[in-house]
């Protein structure tokens, strides 16, 4: 009986390293084929990247030139006392985002990721901005809340922030709208 | 780089639009809006924050060159005040990609240059790095001194460990091997990476205890692996192995049937299943040997049937198919998430190659090819929009040029301008030189106006009439509004330098507006002529990359194809061997009982 269980690993340990052997010769040419496949791959991303890029900034300077372009950010807090579902977003009255939030994208924006909310144009002169701000808030039941400001459009690029902030001194959330220097 | 878990405090919102992308591993979106941000200049150069990020979303994303770039420049950077914490994070990220590089001696050189401002995760990750290293360089005691500087309540700790450990018992260490190794193996923990581990650990353990004939120690280890794991298998085959050694083949018998029961196939099942009938033997129970001969025929023949059924599959190209996104679009699918969705047949033989190494990153670059396929045809179908509203813009900038419409806006402004500044000097004067009569408003010039007609025509009439009455009424309303304009006129002066004020004011904002038109006007001829020429290049090379990228997701599908192909085909012919084992096995049996002279099987 102990021939044939030397029998048997002798067998497998052959099969083994039969296909080792051959899988070395093989495993160098694989090797080089994967490597030339890497790098035409890192090759395609990089080129890809930078046409991205190109595309973007020639999007950008020609739909939103920098003396009407006008961006709104959001950013949330650590959330514990708002849960946001969804963000409308006007500018003079006049719907211009409606956002739906994915649990992946509020997380995201919990660890302090700022969302691009929406971009365009706006002449100069003073605008209005209303955010209202819908989801689940202290002791789980809904909320809706709006913040309103007036800005001032220049002939730069205006910045806003619509920033949710957990207040917790009264265990309230607050929401703010921030126009960036 | 931003860590796992920990709230990012943002100070610079490009920045922070990148974070919101990284955060959900899209890594492509997120390196686009740095580089993006970086040609605008939008972000504070001062804050090195985003160059770190930059080069470790290179490293994530498959760049890795790009990423050691990014990382020498900013330790190259003369007029570096990067604090210590930086140059550790920008060391650590350099020696990360040379270490998955395979460059073990540039890795060693960035890692060894590190402080100690890492936090706890990075570093421990660093030292399981470098203790790999030394590893590949057979520097075990190097390694093993790693233990004393790792923090403590990481995962990586074990790792280090168990390779430690593995590293010594095949450099004939085995007591320091397996004194590490021991640790482990019998550590309880919640934890799911470590029961992993301490798995694998006795694994390990039983396995160098079995070669070396301590067939009962190597039980030992064996009965500590959990029955729902990963290593529960390669656990009760071996087991069993060491049961039979020792001669206690019942017990063997026992390991091997329960791992005949266990649902999902593997190597160690089906060999499993030949030792049975094998053990069966050995006690003379032929016609039970026989009986699980056969049972191991009919199920070799059945999973070979459908390994041919896979082998097909993956030709007729099904295999790929399943591994194609179910969104297009879909940025950031984790390969993982792909994977459940595989058939039970296919997942059935090629489990352990799923969760190689080399499957998961062929897979991934498939995924990531497929969505920059994806981005490009976005971009193709955009361009036309691009153009119409480029047309559209330059027809109104050519109609309003035709117009003529600036023009007498501009001048009219001009002119409001001057009337403004007339009107300054003479406020100016009347602040220098009281003269009561510049503010009097019309309704008062009109009265005074009156008053001055009424007192003529009186005169006229005066030697007609007696009228002294009203001479004296006319007197007293020509005294009290005199008087009225000569005491209010600091109030006055004070309301007409208010609304200049106000005029200015006014006029300041029309200047804007109109320095804004002007500006845009100016510039709209040669960015119109610019942008078409950019439209048009951009469409070339979307087309030239489109080709290039096709051929690259046909090579990868093949690449994916061919490990697939590979592997269902190498498990055949195993099985094959073990079908062929079992045939022979069977006629040697019925050749020891049809001859008498030949005996036993033993």
């Amino acid at each position: 009986m102990r021939h044939f269980i030397s029998r048997l690993l002798i067998i497998n340990i052959f099969v083994i390293f039969s296909l080792f052997s051959t899988t070395s010769l093989l495993a160098e040419s694989s090797k080089t084929t994967t490597k030339n496949i890497n790098q035409t791959i890192q090759n395609l991303k990089n080129e890809v990247l930078e046409l991205n890029r190109d595309l973007f900034i020639l999007e950008e300077d020609l739909l939103f030139s920098a003396n009407t372009q006008v961006n709104v950010f959001l950013s949330m807090d650590s959330g514990k006392l708002f849960k946001l579902d969804s963000v409308q977003l006007k500018i003079d009255d006049k719907l211009v985002s409606n956002y739906l939030y994915t649990d992946r994208e509020i997380r995201a924006l919990h660890r302090g990721g700022v969302q691009r909310l929406y971009i365009g144009n706006l002449t100069a002169g003073e605008h209005e901005i209303t955010a209202l701000f819908i989801g689940v808030g202290p002791n789980q039941r809904d909320y809706k809340r709006g913040a309103t400001q007036k800005i001032e459009k220049t002939d730069e690029a205006l910045y806003i922030e619509l920033k949710i902030i957990d207040n917790t001194s009264k265990e309230q959330p607050e929401f703010d709208v921030k126009v960036w220097e | 780089m931003a860590d796992e878990d920990t709230h990012h405090s943002v100070t610079d919102l490009s920045y922070g639009v990148s974070l919101y992308h990284f955060f959900q591993d899209k890594y492509f979106s997120a390196i686009s809006d740095l580089i993006v941000a970086k040609h605008y200049r939008r972000l504070d150069t001062q804050d090195k924050n985003p160059e770190l990020l930059l080069g470790g979303m290179y490293l994530s994303y498959g760049l890795p060159q790009k990423s050691s770039e990014i990382f020498n420049e900013l330790l190259d950077q003369k007029d570096n005040n990067a604090s210590a914490s930086v140059r550790d994070r920008a060391l650590y990220h350099l020696g990360k990609n040379y270490y998955q590089a395979g460059l073990m001696s540039k890795a060693e050189q960035s890692l060894i240059k590190i402080t100690d401002t890492l936090n706890d995760q990075h570093e421990a990750e660093r030292l399981y790095m470098l203790a790999n290293i030394y590893l590949s360089n057979n520097r075990l005691d190097e390694s093993l001194n790693l233990l004393n500087l790792i923090p403590g309540g990481t995962t990586w700790e074990d790792y280090i460990k168990f390779n430690t450990g593995t590293g010594l018992i095949k450099a004939e260490r085995k007591d320091e091997g397996t004194s590490l190794l021991e640790g482990m193996g019998s550590n309880d923990s919640y934890n799911y990476e470590k029961k992993i581990l301490k798995d694998k650990a006795n694994i390990a353990l039983a396995y160098t205890a079995l070669n070396s004939q301590e067939y009962q120690k190597a039980n030992v280890y064996f009965e500590r692996v959990r029955l729902n794991g990963s290593q529960t298998d390669d656990a009760l085959l071996g087991l069993g192995w060491a049961w039979y050694s020792q001669g206690a083949i019942e017990k063997a018998l026992a390991s091997w049937f329960e791992l005949s029961k266990q649902r999902q196939s593997s190597p160690a099942k089906h060999e499993a299943l030949i030792a049975i009938p094998y053990a069966f033997e050995k006690i003379n129970n032929h016609d039970q040997a026989l009986h699980e001969y056969d049972k191991a025929i009919d199920n070799y023949k059945q999973d070979i049937k459908e390994l041919n059924h896979l082998i097909q599959s993956i030709q007729s190209g099904r295999f790929i198919e399943q591994l194609n996104p179910g969104t297009l679009g879909t940025e950031s699918s984790l390969p993982a998430s792909i994977l459940k969705n595989i058939d039970p047949i296919t997942n059935k033989y090629l489990s352990e190659l799923f969760t190689s190494h080399k499957f998961h990153q062929s897979l991934q670059n498939y995924q990531e090819l497929s969505y920059l396929f994806y981005t490009l045809n976005h971009w193709r179908n955009n361009l036309p929009a691009l153009e119409i509203i480029l047309n559209e813009k330059r027809k109104a900038y050519n109609s309003k040029l035709k117009q003529g419409v600036q023009r007498p806006k501009i001048n009219r402004a001009r002119q409001l301008h001057s009337q403004r500044n007339t009107l300054a000097l003479h406020v100016q004067k009347l602040s220098k030189n009281e003269q009561t009569m510049e503010l009097v408003s019309d309704k008062e010039r009109e009265k005074l106006s009156m008053l001055v007609k009424a007192r003529k025509t009186i005169k006229k009439i005066h030697n007609q009439e007696d009228l002294q009455e009203e001479n004296d009424k006319i007197r007293l309303l020509n005294g009290l509004m005199h008087w009225d304009i000569t005491t209010s006129y600091a109030r006055r002066l004070w309301d007409t330098q208010k609304n200049l004020n106000e005029l200015d004011h006014a006029i300041k904002k029309m200047n804007t507006s109109i320095k804004s038109l002007s500006n845009t006007w100016q510039q709209a001829p040669t960015r119109f002529g610019g942008f078409h020429q950019k439209i048009k290049d951009k469409k070339t090379r979307i087309n030239q990359l489109k080709s290039r990228m096709y051929a690259a997701l046909k090579e990868q599908e093949q690449s994916l194809s061919k490990m697939a192909l590979n592997t269902a085909i190498e498990y055949s012919n195993r099985l094959k061997m073990y079908h062929d084992r079992a045939l022979f096995a069977k006629a040697r049996i019925y050749d020891s009982l049809t001859s008498p002279d030949k005996g036993s099987t033993q």
